[in-house]
């Protein structure tokens, strides 16, 4: 029903479940996103560069294929070859503050609760695919 | 064991450890080592090869002598057995729509531009909506803080920061700092020693007064130096309130017979005010 009435409004509740495991109630999260995806123009508005998307892209791209995880240098050093290293280090650490990515103390990184909300992770690694299929 | 062996060469616990010397209790440790890199680290499950691992492993357990080889062999069939859930979790993934070769991957992202990976970004995102609103609380909270909060004289003064004195840089200073450099520094000044060679001699505050005061005060530091270094002399009328300015064609050596001595001069913006609107009413300005 509030589903229904946001959807006019061009905004769709999004059902996140804590460690991916469906059904616990208890663990479950709603959050209320976007339902389309927004312009380039919008996201400049949202303070983000094309830097950071690009390094935010690359980065879940890189952790998604490794099953969720991967080590944050290993991470850091394929980032690098595309970016200066300063700015990986800095929007990283970002990332993290921010909830689209988690890390632990074992240098880990993992996909964080945000990234579970916001993005479909299916959609960007299959337009990753097709983008350069496209081009070819 | 071909697959221990290329572990052992590319994770660090593997090699850090110290093996003991009895073959049963290294194969143990080696185990354990291996499968916690796999665990730890995300790396491919299916490189360890469980079955022969479990069969080197099998002779361990009749041979244990003390309870401390007894935990290790649990230890090392734990790992393995951690091994195989974790082969589990692979296939699934794999199987899953969402497997994407990792090697893959990472060649496409290094092929696309920022552009193109922030544009893929875009497509698959579906920000949070957030809201920011203020509410009575909130309003409250603030008006209770303004209340609160101290005058800013009294805030001032209880800053625990110190009043420092100006300072002053020379051309080595600046130039040090990288803000001048010797080869251009000297170039401004044989300039304006041309400028005065041709102006022959004049009016010491006519020479350095331009339009805006910044650059009166530079041209005044400049002349300061084409006088101390001995290519321009000053002369002070006291009474007639006058001080001028004269090139010297050949520079004047520490050595010749002069009388030297040092001129204060005053540069304040308030006198140079006066003297621009002075200029402005009776005649023509430079600049």
């Amino acid at each position: 029903m509030f589903d229904e009435e946001i959807q006019k409004l061009g905004l769709t509740v999004k059902k996140v479940s804590e460690g991916g495991e469906e059904g616990d109630e208890e663990k479950t999260r709603y959050y209320v996103v976007m339902k389309d995806h927004p312009r380039a123009i919008d996201a400049r508005t949202f303070g983000w560069r094309i830097d950071d998307l690009a390094i935010l892209a690359a980065t879940l791209m890189y952790i998604l294929s490794r099953r969720g995880k991967a080590p944050l240098k290993e991470v850091e050093r394929n980032l690098q070859s595309k970016f200066p290293k300063w700015r990986v280090e800095y929007n990283i650490d970002r990332f993290i503050r921010m909830g689209y990515l988690s890390e632990d103390d074992k240098g880990m990184v993992y996909v964080g609760w945000r990234t579970r909300a916001e993005i479909d992770a299916k959609t960007l690694l299959d337009l990753l695919v097709g983008k350069e299929a496209k081009e070819e | 064991m071909r697959t221990l062996k290329r572990r052992e060469r590319s994770t660090p616990q593997a090699g850090e450890r110290d093996y003991p010397s009895d073959p049963r209790l290294t194969i143990a440790l080696r185990i354990i080592d291996l499968c916690r890199t796999i665990s730890e680290r995300g790396i491919d499950p299916f490189e360890v090869e469980v079955c022969e691992f479990f069969e080197r492993l099998s002779p361990f357990l009749d041979q244990v002598r003390s309870l401390e080889e007894l935990y290790l062999d649990v230890d090392a069939v734990l790992g393995l057995s951690n091994v195989i859930h974790q082969q589990g979790e692979w296939v699934r993934h794999r199987s899953s729509l969402l497997y994407f070769d990792p090697l893959l991957v990472m060649l496409k992202v290094e092929a696309l531009t920022p552009e193109e990976l922030a544009d893929i970004l875009l497509k698959a995102w579906h920000p949070i909506l957030e809201m920011e609103r203020l509410s009575k609380t909130g309003l409250r909270e603030a008006i209770e803080y303004w209340n609160n909060l101290p005058s800013l004289e009294e805030r001032v003064m209880r800053l625990d920061a110190q009043e420092v004195e100006a300072g002053s840089l020379n051309a080595t200073d600046l130039a040090r700092l990288g803000f001048l450099t010797e080869e251009a520094f000297t170039s401004a000044l044989e300039g304006l020693w041309s400028e005065l060679r041709e102006e022959g001699e004049t009016s010491y505050w006519n020479f350095i007064d331009r339009d805006s005061y910044e650059e009166t005060v530079r041209r005044a530091y400049m002349v300061s130096f084409l006088v101390s270094y001995g290519y321009a002399t000053l002369r002070v009328k006291p009474l007639e309130e006058e001080i001028t300015l004269e090139a010297l064609h050949q520079k004047l050596e520490a050595t010749d017979m002069v009388e030297i001595s040092s001129i204060p001069i005053a540069l304040s913006y308030e006198d140079w005010l006066e003297r621009r609107e002075g200029n402005d009413g009776g005649g023509g300005s430079r600049g």
